[in-house]
C-alpha cells in the first residue's frame, strides 16, 4: 500500500478533511476567554492536518510521498487530541 | 498529478495568473528546510504584525496605561493571553530563525559575488531585529522589562558624551519616563517595521534576480527546475504550518505570565538582566577586568565584531565555499557560536554578579582553544584520510563516517579525553601565566605531544581504511 497510489491518497485526503472539518466546528463553540488554550490545541490540530493534507498533494509531484513524515503528523495529531483534552 | 488537485490548481491560475508572476522557479536543491529560514523569519514577522495589530486595539502606550492595558488584554481580552504569548514567541522566533540564517549563510559562504548586497541588507534586517526586541520589550512596563531597558540605554554612557547625548536623545527622548515610553513604542509601531519592510524588499528583489545560492559542496550536473506555483508556494505554505503549529504549541504550554509593574521600589529590590539574546554582550560586560572606564573596550570589541561581519564579503576575498576547504573561516564560524551559547546560559544563571578574570579567561580562551584543536584534528584527519587526486566531499558527509569506523572513534574520544587534562591546566593557569611558568610550559609541551601521537596513529589508521577516498571513488 503506497500513500502515492491515487486511491489511498483520495481515502487519507477525505479523512483529513473530516477531521479539519470536526475541528473547526469545535473552534467555533469554544469560548474564547476560558478556553484560550484548547482553542490554540485546536488551530494547530488544523494546522498539522492542512500540512499533511499539502505534503500529500505536493510532494507526488518532485519526489516521493514518505511514509515516515506522514506518520509523524499522524502522531503529531494524536498528541494533540491528547492535550486538548488535558487543557479543557 | 491528481486530476482534481490540477484543476483546483489551474481554477486559481486562470483567475490570479499565478505561474506568470514575476517569482522565478527554484532549483530543486531549494527544497531543502535550512533555503528557508529567511522566510520563516517573514512568516514570524507577519505573525507579529497582525498579533501586534491586535493587541494596538486596547493596548495605551503612558506610563499611567501601559501596564494596566497589558493586564487587561491577557485577563479579560477573548484570546487576549494567547496573543500575547504568540507575539512574544513569535519575536524569539525571529532572533532564532534571525542567527540561524545568519549562520547558514556563513557557513555556506553566500556572501561571495553576486550576492554581497544581499548579505548586507540581510545583517541590517537582523540589526532591526533585534531592535524590535529591545523597543518591545519596555511596552509592558513591567519591572524586569524597565529595569533591563533602563540598563540598556545606561550602557550608551561608556561612549563619548556628545554622542551618547544624540543616541539617548534618538532612542530614548528628552528623559522622562513618559518620553522614553513614547519613543520605544513609535519606534516599534512605525519606524521599525517600516525599515524592516523597505530592506525586505530590496532583499527580495535581488534575491528574485541571482536567485537560491547553489550549495557550497557544488551541484549535480542536471538541475531540476520547480515551477513556483504549485510546487515552491505550496511547499513554502506547508513549511509555515508547521512553523505556526510549533509557534502555538508553545504558547499553549507556556503561556506568558506578566511579571509585577515597573514602580521605583520595586525596581530597587530586582536584579536586572536584559533579554536571552542580549545576555551574551551583557555577560562579557560583567567581566571585572571591564569594570569603569574599562567597560568602552568590550562595546568597541562587538561593535567592530559586527562590523567585519556587515562587510564580510568584502573581507573575505576567497573563491572557495566549500566548508571542507575553509578550516578557519568554518573554526571561527564555530567558536561565535559556543561563544553566543555559552555565555547566554552562563549570564542567565548569574545575574549581577561580576565575573572574576580566571573564570572570564577560562571561557573567553578555552573554548576557542578547545574548538581549534578538534577543528584541527577533524581537518587533518579529514585530509590524511582522503587520497591524493580523489574528490572532496562535504565535510558533513565526513563527520559520519567515525560510525562506520569505530576503532578509530573509540581512539579519538581516548586521545581527546586525555589532551583534555594537559589543557585545562594550561588555560586555566593562563589566568596568572608569570606565576608558575614551568608548569604551563609543560601543560603545552604534553597538549602538543599528545595531538603529535594522535596524528601519527590517525594517518596510520588512515592507510588502511581510506574511508572518504573509496566513498567518492566508488
Amino acid at each position: 500500500m503506497r500513500l502515492s497510489e491515487e486511491g489511498i491518497r483520495g481515502l487519507v485526503a477525505a479523512a483529513i478533511v473530516s477531521l479539519m472539518v470536526v475541528v473547526a466546528v469545535r473552534l467555533w463553540s469554544i469560548d474564547l476567554l476560558l478556553g484560550q488554550s484548547e482553542f490554540g490545541v485546536f488551530l494547530a490540530i488544523e494546522l498539522v492536518a492542512f500540512s499533511m493534507l499539502l505534503y500529500l498533494y505536493t510532494r507526488v509531484s518532485y519526489l516521493h510521498v514518505k511514509k515516515d513524515w506522514f506518520l509523524l503528523g499522524c502522531l503529531c495529531l494524536a498528541l494533540l487530541l491528547t492535550l486538548a483534552i488535558l487543557v479543557r | 498529478m491528481d486530476i482534481k488537485f490540477r484543476r483546483i490548481i489551474d481554477w486559481f491560475d486562470s483567475r490570479f495568473g499565478m505561474t506568470e508572476t514575476i517569482l522565478r522557479p527554484g532549483p530543486d536543491y531549494s527544497i531543502n528546510l535550512f533555503y528557508w529560514l529567511g522566510a520563516l523569519m517573514v512568516v514570524a514577522f507577519i505573525v507579529q504584525g497582525v498579533t501586534g495589530l491586535l493587541m494596538l486595539l486596547y493596548y495605551v502606550p503612558t506610563v499611567e496605561q501601559a501596564y494596566s492595558s497589558t493586564l487587561f488584554i491577557i485577563k479579560y481580552v477573548p484570546l487576549g493571553r494567547l496573543i500575547e504569548t504568540i507575539h512574544l514567541y513569535s519575536a524569539y522566533a525571529m532572533v532564532l530563525l534571525a542567527f540561524a540564517h545568519l549562520m547558514r549563510g556563513y557557513f555556506a559562504s553566500v556572501q561571495k559575488k553576486p550576492r554581497e548586497l544581499m548579505w548586507i541588507v540581510g545583517m541590517l534586517m537582523g540589526f532591526v531585529v533585534l531592535g524590535f526586541g529591545l523597543t518591545g520589550y519596555l511596552l509592558p512596563w513591567t519591572v524586569i522589562s524597565k529595569s533591563a531597558t533602563d540598563v540598556t540605554i545606561g550602557m550608551l554612557g561608556f561612549l563619548p558624551s556628545e554622542l551618547a547625548n544624540v543616541l539617548r536623545f534618538l532612542i530614548a527622548g528628552p528623559g522622562s519616563d513618559a518620553a522614553e515610553l513614547s519613543r520605544f513604542f513609535d519606534l516599534h509601531v512605525v519606524v521599525l517595521p517600516a525599515i524592516f519592510t523597505i530592506l525586505l524588499a530590496a532583499k527580495m528583489y535581488m534575491f528574485e534576480i541571482h536567485g537560491a545560492s547553489e550549495p557550497s559542496t557544488g551541484v549535480k550536473k542536471k538541475v531540476r527546475s520547480i515551477p513556483w506555483f504549485p510546487n515552491i508556494f505550496l511547499y513554502f505554505t506547508m513549511l509555515s504550518c508547521v512553523f505556526l503549529f510549533i509557534l502555538l504549541v508553545g504558547s499553549v504550554l507556556f503561556p506568558l505570565a506578566l511579571p509585577a509593574q515597573f514602580t521605583p521600589s520595586a525596581a530597587s529590590a530586582f536584579v536586572p538582566q536584559p533579554e536571552w539574546y542580549f545576555l551574551w554582550i551583557y555577560q562579557i560586560l560583567k567581566f571585572s577586568a571591564f569594570e569603569g572606564a574599562w567597560a568602552v573596550l568590550p562595546l568597541v570589541g562587538i561593535t567592530a565584531f559586527f562590523l567585519v561581519l556587515l562587510l564580510l564579503p568584502f573581507i573575505d576575498k576567497s573563491k572557495k565555499r566549500n566548508p571542507a576547504h575553509r578550516p578557519v573561516y568554518v573554526t571561527l564560524g564555530l567558536v561565535f557560536v559556543f561563544e553566543v551559547i555559552v555565555l547566554g546560559v552562563w549570564g542567565y544563571f548569574t545575574p549581577g554578579q561580576v565575573i572574576p578574570n580566571t573564570q572570564a579567561l577560562v571561557i573567553m580562551v578555552g573554548i576557542p582553544l578547545v574548538i581549534s584543536i578538534l577543528s584541527w584534528i577533524t581537518y587533518r584527519t579529514r585530509r590524511t584520510f582522503q587520497p591524493a587526486g580523489s574528490r572532496s566531499g562535504s565535510i558533513f558527509r565526513f563527520v559520519s563516517t567515525p560510525f562506520k569506523a569505530p576503532l578509530l572513534t573509540g581512539l579519538f574520544v581516548l586521545l581527546l579525553t586525555s589532551c583534555s587534562i594537559p589543557l585545562a591546566f594550561a588555560v586555566n593557569l593562563m589566568a596568572s601565566p608569570w606565576s608558575n611558568i614551568p608548569l604551563l610550559v609543560s601543560s603545552v609541551l604534553i597538549t602538543a605531544l599528545l595531538l603529535y601521537l594522535m596524528s601519527r596513529i590517525v594517518k596510520k589508521l588512515a592507510a588502511e581504511h581510506p574511508v572518504m577516498g573509496a566513498r567518492h571513488e566508488a
